[in-house]
């Protein structure tokens, strides 16, 4: 019951597309035997230039949430930390693997319930102090009495370390530690808050990564400047980073068309086709959109009407309104191109009307009905989409009311259920699919209000793993089970999408579109 | 009259449905976490209690902090004011280079082919949403010469100068109409009038006449025209900056309006409702200035 | 502003307001078809057509104006589709087409309720007086003092987005210059000799009101009309441009223009075709709101 408890807390998390982490020991007693695992640091991508003056321009849409870690809901917020206050890891350009951060090398002992880390000679705060095992120890303190991501560190239960060496304690085997390592959530801060109060340090953070926050506001413009006491010498390429919030679509076009941007976060598809094409930078397929049918209530009570509903969507179509240059049709609920992510053993719903018909036929609402779909208004994607949904599902007799709401009330509507379908995209935000894993039970099978206990065992199972197959394995039926279920339905696919000043270079982006200001050079 | 006013701003949210306290602690907040903000917020008081702290604020220049930005209303205002009061003062000035030449040449050729396609025209700039006459000015404008950014309010200047002439154009087309029709009008009446035709009796010329009487006539009639549009014109300010991408007033009412951002809708609201109530003042004030017949009132 | 200001302002400080001494006006229909001037009858066939289009609308569009056909989207005018497809692949034409069946039912609403309840309390602050009167006329001093437009952004808000929610904001915000002219109307009328004859007869003042007011005022009430729909046509596509009017999938001319502003560099005819439907609707109007103006006037 704990779990739950926990699971409802988690999934008070909100907003802008993120997913979040969490982790739990759980009652489990098992313990599994493996042989030492060890992750060889992968090369991020090497950056060009050398020194260099300089402003990185960054515009994107959504406000800054402030510098605790736990509260990070928006994805400029998780890009703003990951800037600061740098995690012991970070994530490789493919999304699937691990790459340095304040750690050279790594290591995760099952047997012995130990992840070791050695810390990277030159790791210093910008305060110029030496990142050391206490400021981990004191950091996790901090991410455990998070209300939201707090959990997911629940089965570290010690730090210890001497001189580079910092090991963490598990209490259970435990696969999703280390991701999670690589994760904004798990920033490195000063123990102690460096001697601050924890008002003054969020009012004024440092951290250890490559940045040091000159200005930063909520609404507003944030400067950052380069960390004199940063572990590479060469990084950050540029010396300042300035990033403003613009809401209006159009207004960062121009801003971006007119050389006085040189990045813009997080382009919706339907704005991509007014950028030229070469300067779109397109990620990994990995952004997940699906719809939640909510199966407290008639008709979708009945697995035979949602399954209907899945073949009445019409993949391409939605697709094509989203832009096939970067969607297409899903593989399964799983976002893709992850740590283990594997597509289910069969094939996805597709456009069938004749079985949709049949389905409902049988099914306790063969003449479909009226329902209810609330979508984010402020997403002219979803907005699209709904109006495709909409005739798509009007050719079996469902008649779609659609509700655009305000972002925070479409999460408050969707989250209580109060409508019959809520819509949405998700993806991850450290490479395992772990991530994804936690973000589906915390939203309630993604609006669905479906049943997550046997997820919650599929994810013990996910984290005990003793091998990548077994790990996969689970996935696959995740992914199956999805299938069956089809409470939460995937309608499409696609990349998250950034538009980036063709003179950068260094610049690469992770599939869940997260990316680090200092490998990013003026050519 | 500001109190009126300051009520209506204040009523928005008791009228607007849904829960300000869980915009402004966000979904995450625990039942109690809510409770406590709602209580330091005041909610659970009297409405009576919570609109004489309502005016309290205000009185001490407090607008609130936006749910979105989480910045303070005061500080987005000041921020945008300055684009819109470039946009309303290139518009006006707009507004007046073509209306006083077309309203007078109306007057002056009255019933003529002048006078006709001057009505005409102004006819037409009234059936024209604003917005539309943008979207044609940058497809017609700015797409083929290249000489106007599509939009934006640049950095400098010169790219302040660039970036506002089409906009304020399109302001000038959406009100020119307007002030063209009730000048060409007092124009006539001027003519007409008895000093205008002492003057032609004692042998002043027609230019000097018109110079003398008519153009004094003009400024103080489109002085008070514009100023009872000003609500007109600040419509057209908030319907040109979407257009047109300009980050001013107009723009940030929109975007709060789309975001349910309700202290920022009740800045900017209030301040435009003042920017009304001080303009028909000042008009006045200008009126009495301009023309000695105007005596100011009370 | 609404269009009664802007009619309003033509009267030129010099020349008395014409509403004021005109009084009403013998009706007889034949001499007046016979007086309707060339631009009247013009304007008139134009507002027609808008009717016959919305009426006739299915058999007009070529295709169902929500079917979508998301594969070809942005297509180009083809035989099939003559103004090409929007970004879901709809036929724009048919869009245009059914458009009309929001835009011009809406436009009217905007300016008839306003005018109706205009007219009620004009005519209850002129004829009741006292504390009515007073309380009436406080009122539509705030109101007035309000940019209405933006205040009708704020109420739309709050009330929710939707035609219902701008037709009530229309209505509350829009009727302060008909009740103005009413009410001085009624307050002339009441003066007159055989209103007090029918009092001392023992009519009731409801009777009074309807017999001997109404008729009077009504026929300049119905002057303003038109000009008032074309503003209030005008205002609710631009409330549909700025994304806070009607909601997808309803075809709605302001929010075609918004969908194809996007897209002027490729397919030009998709956000100016809707512009051109609004100014022609706009056009008619003001045609017939002239013709009614003038023969007011005479």
């Amino acid at each position: 019951m704990r779990y739950r408890a926990a699971i409802a807390l988690l999934a008070v998390l909100a907003m802008f597309a993120a997913a979040c982490s969490s982790d739990d020991s759980g009652d489990t007693t098992e313990t599994t035997t493996a042989g030492t695992e060890t992750t060889q640091a992968s090369e991020t991508t090497a950056a060009g230039g050398g020194e260099e003056d300089g402003t990185l321009q960054v515009v994107r849409f959504e406000s800054f949430d402030g510098w605790v870690l736990d509260q990070a809901a928006a994805w400029s917020t998780y890009q703003s930390h990951l800037a600061v206050i740098e995690p012991l890891l970070r994530f490789g350009a493919d999304g699937k693997s691990l790459a340095d951060g304040l750690a050279e090398e790594w290591s995760y002992d099952p047997d012995a319930l130990t992840i070791t880390f050695k810390l990277k000679e030159g790791a210093r705060f910008s305060s110029g102090d030496p990142v050391t095992a206490e400021d981990v120890a004191f950091s996790l303190d901090v991410w455990t009495a998070g209300p939201n991501f707090g959990i997911s560190f629940e089965t570290i239960v010690g730090v210890t370390g001497e001189g580079s060496e910092v090991v963490l304690e598990l209490a259970y085997p435990d696969n999703t530690i280390l991701p999670l390592m690589a994760s904004s959530v798990a920033g490195i801060m000063p123990k102690d808050f460096g001697g601050m109060t924890e008002d003054e340090y969020y009012a004024n953070p440092i951290g250890a990564g490559p940045y040091k926050i000159d200005e930063w506001s909520t609404g507003g413009r944030m400067v950052f400047t380069a960390n004199e006491y940063f572990y590479d010498p060469e990084r950050p390429y540029y010396d300042t980073v300035v990033v403003d919030v613009i809401a209006d679509e159009t207004e960062r076009q121009i801003l971006f068309d007119g050389g006085e941007a040189d990045l813009v976060e997080y382009l919706s598809a339907t704005a991509a086709p007014r950028y030229d094409a070469a300067d779109i930078y397109q990620c990994t397929t990995h952004a997940t959109a699906h719809i939640g049918l909510n199966v407290f209530n008639p008709p979708f009570d009945d697995p035979e009407v949602r399954q209907a509903i899945a073949y009445a969507i019409d993949y391409d179509q939605v697709s094509a309104a989203l832009g096939t240059d970067y969607f297409e049709p899903p593989s399964g609920i799983m976002a893709p191109n992850i740590w283990n992510w594997v597509p289910p053993t069969k094939p996805y719903y597709r456009l069938d009307l004749a079985k949709a018909k049949d389905l409902l036929a049988g099914s306790s609402a063969p003449d479909g009905g009226s329902v209810e779909l609330v979508y984010d208004s402020g997403s002219d994607e979803d907005t699209l989409v709904a109006q495709v949904l909409q005739a798509n599902l009007a050719e079996i007799g469902f008649d779609l009311q659609l509700n655009g709401l305000e972002t925070l009330a479409f999460i408050d509507a969707a989250w209580s259920l109060e409508s019959d379908i809520a819509m949405w995209t998700y993806g991850a935000i450290q490479p395992d699919s772990a991530d994804p894993m936690n973000w589906i039970m915390a939203t309630g099978w993604l609006f669905s209000g479906y049943e997550i206990d046997t997820l919650t065992e599929q994810f013990f199972a996910y984290a005990e793993a003793e091998t990548p197959a077994d790990q996969e394995a689970v996935i696959a039926q995740i992914q199956d089970d999805a299938i069956d279920a089809a409470a939460a339905i995937a309608y499409a696919q696609g990349s998250y999408l950034h538009a980036v000043n063709p003179n950068l270079s260094g610049f690469w982006s992770a599939p869940w579109g997260l990316y680090y200001y200092d490998t990013i050079s003026g050519s | 009259m500001m109190l009126g006013i300051v009520l209506v701003v204040f009523l928005l949210l008791q009228i607007t449905p849904g829960d300000p306290v869980r915009q402004i602690v966000g979904l995450r907040a625990t039942q109690e976490q809510l409770e406590e903000v709602r209580a330091e917020m005041g909610l659970d008081d009297h409405v009576l209690v919570q609109y004489g702290r309502y005016v309290g604020q205000l009185a001490q220049g407090d607008l609130g902090y936006s749910y979105k930005s989480k910045k303070p209303v005061t500080s987005m205002i000041a921020d945008r004011m300055v684009v819109t009061a470039w946009l309303l003062t290139a518009g006006v000035l707009m507004t007046l280079l073509i209306s006083i030449p077309a309203a007078i040449a109306a007057a002056l050729y009255r019933g003529k082919a002048a006078d006709q396609v001057i009505r005409g025209a102004g006819l037409l700039g009234l059936s024209m949403p604003a917005f539309w006459v943008g979207v044609m000015l940058l497809l017609l404008v700015a797409l083929p010469t290249g000489w106007f950014p599509p939009g934006g309010f640049g950095e400098t200047f010169g790219e302040h100068v660039r970036s506002i002439f089409l906009p304020a154009l399109t302001l000038a087309i959406g009100s020119s109409p307007f002030i063209i029709r009730s000048l060409r009008a007092s124009t006539i009446s001027v003519l007409n009038s008895d000093y205008v035709a002492t003057g032609r009796s004692i042998g002043g010329s027609r230019s000097r006449l018109v110079r003398r009487f008519v153009l004094r006539n003009a400024a103080v009639s489109s002085v008070t025209v514009l100023a009872l549009e000003i609500g007109f014109l600040l419509f057209g300010a908030v319907v040109i900056e979407t257009t047109f991408a300009l980050p001013g007033l107009g723009q940030g009412l929109v975007l709060a309006a789309r975001g349910r951002d309700l202290p920022a809708i009740q800045g900017y609201t209030l301040l435009f409702a003042v920017i009304v109530v001080a303009v028909y003042l000042l008009s006045d004030i200008a009126q009495a200035m301009l023309d000695p017949r105007v005596e100011i009132e009370s | 502003m609404t269009a009664s200001g802007y009619l309003e302002s033509t009267s030129e400080p010099d020349s008395p307001d014409p509403s004021l001494d005109s009084g009403a006006i013998p009706i007889d229909e034949r001499s007046i078809w016979r007086r309707i001037p060339m631009k009247g009858k013009i304007g008139g066939a134009i507002v027609l057509l808008y009717v016959l289009v919305a009426l006739f609308a299915p058999v007009i569009a070529t295709h169902d104006p929500i079917e979508i056909d998301p594969i070809t989207r942005l297509a180009s005018p083809t035989a099939e589709h003559i103004l090409g497809t929007d970004e879901l692949g709809r036929d724009i034409f048919s869009r245009i087409v059914y458009a009309t069946r929001i835009d011009l039912p809406l436009g009217f609403l905007g300016a008839f309720l306003p005018a109706l309840l205009g007219v009620a309390l004009g005519a209850m602050a002129g004829y009741f007086g006292g504390w009515v009167d007073s309380v009436i006329m406080r009122v539509s001093d705030i109101v007035q003092a309000f940019p209405a437009y933006i205040l009708i952004i704020a109420l739309v808000f709050a009330l929710g987005q939707g035609a219902s929610s701008i037709i009530f904001a229309f209505t509350i915000l829009g009727w302060v210059a008909y009740a103005r002219l009413v009410r001085s109307e009624v307050l002339r009328v009441r003066g007159l000799d055989y209103v007090h004859a029918a009092r001392v007869a023992g009519l009731s003042r409801f009777r009074i009101l309807r017999v001997h007011v109404f008729p009077n005022v009504i026929s300049q009430a119905v002057v303003y009309l038109p000009s008032d729909i074309v503003f209030a046509t005008l205002a609710l596509a631009a409330f549909s441009f700025l994304g806070l009017g009607i909601p997808p999938p309803t075809p709605e001319w302001g929010a075609m223009i918004a969908e194809g502003q996007p897209f002027i560099r490729t397919n030009w005819w998709f956000a100016t075709v809707p512009g051109i439907v609004i100014v022609g609707l706009g056009l008619g109007m003001s045609l017939v709101g002239e013709t009614a103006e003038e023969a007011l006037e005479r």
